[in-house]
């Protein structure tokens, strides 16, 4: 099985060096970046196929090309790096950042050259203080090297706020403001970091331009196993054997993952539902162990992938405790910017954490349905309450029977 | 102007604009909160949701927010549409989970922007049954009173203190639910236009603190067009009175004036009306005497003196200044300056007279790409200038942001998040700090003596003369800077002032100016009070220059003792018999052989003339109960029994006054007179639901007192009277169907600023004089 991103790591989990990262064509694909143009590579990103992993599995080709052409060389353009991996569920790009930050710099390298960007920062997550470290390690060394030209590369430990991943709220947290989202139109690419074009692209989907740019876009789309290109880092947390990461070529199946790579449920349990990638995804049930995980296949189920991290839910938790818990996250994230997310987001946990306390009403169920449909895309301000809604309008349908029980009981059936 | 479909129905409006502008000006109601006329959108509220159709098949369409969306011909949106209605109640059952539910007993209960929207949208009952978060609030001084449990966090606060105002002591705090506008810590608020808050903010979390000590419903108010009487802009406020008392002022919007807000000083410092100095009665040596008999006292004083003279003031209208230059004959008319002043507004006067089309408006100030500001701190004194330049910083933002990206200019954060580090040229030169230093590109501070040097050399420099002489290397290359900026600049804005004492700075900033000509650049010259001009424009001596002792000196609403000290005290040694007509109790008048006690600009009509060179009326706003107190002009009327008949009102005596000094009449027509009516009726200064009309004088008599006649203004002291069709220069209490807070003014205020057409009011006077009649040009 290939595994571009993470075929080359060290098995004790110690960040590869540079001299192994060069044994294994580490900074070729800079090289061969110089000698394109811009236009070629983000024509070559796009026949790649190359879908931001961040979640929402959009085009990286496309949003670069977003960038007004360069009628000056002075002009200013960012290139940011999104490492604030702060998806409930989700550590594939911690894996990336601390098992093989040189992958990471030369895709920052290949990514400014493709945008014109002589500036990059790299916004890291808070917690990541061993990433951190790793990266600043890898960097000393690669400007040793003299690897990297006319390029500043800064790394920006977050404050720490999920809303951080919100690709504008980054960008002003970034200038030293408010970590709240902006009003789009006008696109970062056009009016990003400080007013200048910038592009914003994960972890995952940065340490991909590589191995794009060295081995070519036929090739990436062969790594694919469904209708999307190339390979994805899936993960499984909840009450499995073998929790973790792994690396597998873009639409295996659920089953695939959770079975052959985390072993399946611990013995005496049995799976109830998974978010599939992150906190902000629908629950699914037991329907979707075949279905292929990437962006296009899950989409077509009319459901999102996310981040291909998923949570396992098993059948001696309580579903509804489990919300409580999502929708806690959400509300306590929400940047109290817009209304909508700010005040619905309190209704919806108060709500659902009193039905779990066994002092749910049966109108509690109606107040649920209208927030879960009332907070969907275009009422608010950013991603953040649609993103909290999925699991509350799939948990709705799924677990109707267990809300009917917290409520009829006026206890938790599982005992919490 | 384009067309679109609002439920159907087409209106035209100006494509410039967003939905939500477009919708209020169109005359329906949209409920919003985060939206403002003067800072625009940012799409935070979530409450002006409509829906956007694709075409005119399309029946379910898609929700948007009014305030984010930009319009184009044809567009077709619903208002009425059952998703976003839906959605708006919700929105409302949102902000309403932790609002406190008491606004019968609520301070703001009654104008309260979030009680309004919240009647607009029909959310009436509570589904919440969980706690309400609470907050701390914090003591933020004097001015403005915290209550942050009110909080609907649409973040208009934070918008205007710190984005518009420059404020940097107030913030908003923490996220989720939890969000906070407060200071680090308790303490005054910093900025000079904090008051503004009162009125920015849509419930009653930043409130009034002052109308709070004598605190009275909205609909209990009277109220009337007045002028601020607190520095030479002229800005237009409305105070509102009850039971005699002067209870708060707030800003009435003027087109080409102070726009939206006024500052603290204009908010804030009214309580002299109220207050325990005030004159009751005449006085004769320190003694209550009547009125009579002080006027007896002056009549054989005055027969008795061989030299009288009267000492104007800047702070009284152009009425009363006139009666006492008449009164003591022009030659004996003197403008109560000890010091060079004087004779710098009479510059300032003959500039203005010169170049009238030179003379910016604050609203040419908000729309300068270039603003240079020489010798004067605006900040401290013409407040809303200083406001005007932040303004323009925000407009010049704008047109960057709009011509390289196409981006709206009522999208606010879009516009700054754009538009970062990229300033306005703004520049300062002064003796020392200013309040305006923060967002100066450049600033240079020298000594007072290099002022007109610099002046001279950055004309120098303009006019691409190589011989600009040796200065400091800092000054040197602010002159660079400046002339640099400017050559790019088309409407240029050129500030000074009188506060440094230089004479010839004024003359030297015109020619500045006249520079430009081609690029319609502009002065602003600013005087120190509120009549400084219109003082000035009567041609009175300086009293720096008074020579020899006095018989009579009659001194008009002026404390020079308070003013002057010393110099004042010395001076006074020199007049046999000091005379003083004001509404106060001063130093002055302590030491007065007679007073005579006048109304305050609260309870007078009178007509000031601006820095800008504006004239402008006050109404009177309520009665007081002194007796045989007037307005300051007709205490001296018993002086001239033979005008009697001629100066009945104060239009009559504009009449003269036009008369005596050769400006056409056309000057005062152009203000309200009191002959105007609506539909035959005049304008009530009470509301239809002002309280206790009849119960407050039951204990004396049963019999309802008639209304006072107000021979001066086109108002009545009554709840009856013209209510509808008001136009916008007489509106002093915003109201409309629906509407009670102050954002009921905004419809009319939008319609002002997309008709080209609508002419602000007020008389720019020195163009009046030379445009309408060449031949006056002498005159001035």
């Amino acid at each position: 099985m290939i595994r571009p991103l993470t075929g080359l790591m060290n098995a004790n989990g110690q960040p590869l060096s540079l001299k192994d990262y060069q044994a294994g064509q580490g900074y070729e694909g800079i090289s061969k970046a110089r000698g394109m143009t811009s236009a070629e590579i983000i024509q070559l990103l796009k026949d790649a196929g190359l879908l931001g992993r961040g979640g929402a599995g959009f085009s990286t080709g496309i949003k670069m090309s977003a960038v007004p052409p360069m009628t000056d060389v002075n002009q200013i353009r960012y290139l940011v790096v999104n490492a604030d991996e702060m998806e409930p569920g989700t550590f594939k790009d911690r894996w990336l950042l601390e098992g093989n930050p040189h992958q990471l710099i030369e895709g920052v390298m290949i990514g400014a050259h493709a945008i014109g960007a002589k500036v990059a920062y790299i916004f890291l997550r808070g917690e990541y203080k061993f990433a951190e470290k790793c990266l600043e390690k890898a960097l000393r060394e690669a400007h040793a090297a003299k690897l990297i030209n006319n390029l500043s590369i800064h790394i920006h430990m977050s404050a720490g706020r999920y809303i951080c991943g919100e690709e504008t709220a980054l960008l002003n947290a970034l200038e030293g403001r408010r970590a709240t989202p902006r009003a789009k139109p006008p696109f970062p690419q056009v009016s990003g970091l400080w007013g200048k074009p910038t592009v914003v692209q994960n972890v995952e989907t940065i340490c991909n331009l590589p191995h794009i740019i060295r081995e070519g876009a036929a090739w990436f789309k062969s790594l694919g196993k469904a209708i999307d290109a190339g390979t994805k880092i899936y993960g499984v947390s909840g009450k499995v054997k073998r929790p973790g990461a792994f690396e597998l070529p873009m639409g295996s199946t659920v089953r695939e993952i959770l079975d052959d790579c985390a072993g399946g449920l611990i013995d005496g349990l049995k799976l109830k539902a998974f978010l599939p990638g992150g906190a902000s995804t629908d629950f699914l049930g037991l329907d979707f162990l075949d279905v292929a995980m990437d962006y296009s296949s899950m989409g077509q189920k009319r459901t999102r992938m996310g981040t291909g991290t998923m949570i396992v839910l098993d059948d001696h938790t309580c579903p509804v405790g489990m919300l409580v818990n999502l929708e806690r996250f959400f509300k306590q994230e929400s940047c109290g910017f817009c209304t909508p997310c700010r005040e619905g987001l309190s209704f919806v946990y108060e709500t659902l954490a009193a039905i779990e306390r066994g002092e749910g009403e049966e109108a509690d169920l109606a107040i649920l349905e209208r927030h879960a449909r009332i907070l969907g895309p275009g009422s608010t301000f950013c991603a953040l309450a649609p993103g909290a809604s999925a699991p509350l309008m799939s948990g709705l349908k799924l677990f109707r029977e267990e809300f009917s029980e917290h409520i009829a009981q006026k206890r938790c059936p599982y005992g919490n | 102007m384009a067309t679109i479909f609002i439920d159907q129905q087409p209106y035209e409006i100006n494509p410039q604009n967003n939905l939500l502008e477009a919708a209020l000006g169109v005359g329906l109601d949209l409920p919003y909160f985060c939206w403002h006329p003067a800072m625009g959108s940012v799409g935070s509220c979530r409450q002006c949701a409509v829906q956007h159709f694709q075409d005119e098949n399309d029946t379910t369409g898609r929700m948007v927010m009014a305030c984010m969306t930009p319009l184009k011909e044809g567009a077709r949106f619903s208002i009425k549409h059952p998703t976003c209605t839906d959605f708006r109640k919700q929105n409302i059952e949102w902000m309403m989970i932790n609002h406190p539910h008491d606004c019968p007993v609520c301070d703001e209960g009654g104008e309260c922007h979030l009680q309004d929207m919240t009647v607009m949208t029909g959310h009436n009952s509570r589904r919440y049954r969980f706690n309400k978060r609470t907050f701390r609030n914090q003591d933020l001084g004097p001015k403005i009173n915290h209550e942050m449990n009110r909080c609907i966090t649409c973040y208009r606060c934070v918008r205007f203190y710190k984005d518009l105002a420059g404020g940097t002591d107030l913030s908003a705090f923490a996220n989720s639910g939890r969000v906070y506008f407060g200071r680090n810590e308790d303490g005054p608020l910093e900025s000079g236009f904090s008051g503004n808050l009162a009125e920015v903010c849509p419930t009653g979390v930043f409130t009034d603190k002052v109308f709070h000590e004598h605190h009275t419903r909205k609909w209990d108010l009277e109220t009337a067009p007045s002028i601020c009487q607190q520095c030479s802009v002229g800005c237009n406020i409305s105070p509102g009175a009850r039971y005699g008392q002067l209870r708060r002022i707030q800003n009435r919007y003027h087109h080409e004036v102070n726009g939206y807000f006024i500052c603290d000083k204009g908010r804030f410092g009214h309580e002299f009306v109220n207050s325990a100095d005030r004159l009751k009665g005449a006085k004769i040596n320190g003694k209550i005497a009547s009125l009579k008999e002080a006027n007896e006292k002056i009549t054989s004083l005055l027969a008795q003196a061989k030299t009288v003279i009267g000492i104007g003031s800047a702070k009284a209208s152009l009425e009363a200044n006139w009666m006492l230059r008449n009164w003591v004959l022009p030659e004996n008319f003197y403008d109560g300056e000890l010091s060079i002043l004087g004779k710098i507004i009479t510059e300032a006067v003959t500039c203005l007279g010169a170049k009238p089309e030179l003379s910016a408006s604050l609203k040419d100030i908000r729309e300068a790409d270039a603003i240079v500001i020489i010798g004067e701190d605006i900040n401290e004194n013409a407040p809303m200038m200083a406001l005007s330049c932040r303004q323009a910083l925000a407009n010049f933002a704008q047109q960057k942001a709009g011509a390289e990206q196409n981006i709206a200019s009522w999208n606010d954060s879009a516009v700054r998040d754009y538009a970062r580090g990229n300033q306005l040229p703004l520049f300062s030169l002064h003796v020392g700090a200013t309040g305006l230093d923060d967002v100066a590109q450049a600033k240079c501070i020298v000594q007072p003596r290099q002022l007109n040097e610099v002046v001279d050399a950055l004309a120098q420099a303009l006019s691409g003369d190589s011989g600009v002489p040796q200065f400091p290397a800092g000054i040197l290359s602010w002159i660079n800077l400046v002339s640099d900026a400017l050559k790019h600049a088309k409407k240029p804005v050129f500030i000074t002032g009188t506060s440094t004492n230089e004479r010839r700075l004024m003359s030297k900033v015109v020619h500045l100016a006249s520079l430009f000509k081609a690029k319609n650049a502009k002065i602003s010259l600013v005087v120190p009070e509120v009549n400084s001009i219109g003082l000035g424009l009567l041609k009175p001596k300086t009293l720096a220059d008074l020579q020899g002792p006095v018989d009579v000196a009659i001194v008009l609403e002026n404390d020079l003792v308070g003013r002057f000290g010393n110099r004042a005290e010395e001076l006074f040694k020199t007049v046999k018999n000091l005379i003083v007509i004001d509404a106060l109790e001063t130093k002055t008048s302590l030491g007065a052989s007679i007073v005579v006690p006048c109304l305050s600009f609260a309870e007078s009509t009178g007509s000031v003339i601006s820095q800008e060179g504006r004239l402008q009326r006050y109404f009177s706003v309520f009665t007081n109960s002194l007796e045989n107190v007037e307005s300051p002009w007709r205490m001296m009327l018993p002086f001239f029994p033979h005008q009697a008949d001629k100066w009945r009102t104060n239009d009559q005596v504009c009449s003269s006054i036009a008369e005596d000094l050769g400006w056409p009449q056309s000057i005062f027509a152009e203000l309200f007179k009191a002959s105007f009516s609506v539909l035959g009726h005049k304008i009530a200064r009470q509301t239809s639901e002002y309280s206790g009309r009849t119960a407050i004088n039951a204990n004396v008599t049963m019999h309802e007192p008639k209304p006072p006649k107000d021979p001066d203004s086109p108002l009545i002291y009554s709840m009856e009277g013209a209510r509808t069709k008001i136009p916008l220069p007489l509106i002093s209490s915003s109201w409309e169907p629906k509407w009670n807070s102050v954002q009921a003014s905004f419809r009319n205020s939008l319609n002002a600023r997309n008709d080209p057409q609508y002419e602000a009011s007020g008389v720019r006077i020195f163009e009046h004089i030379h445009g309408k009649d060449p031949a006056n040009k002498g005159q001035l």
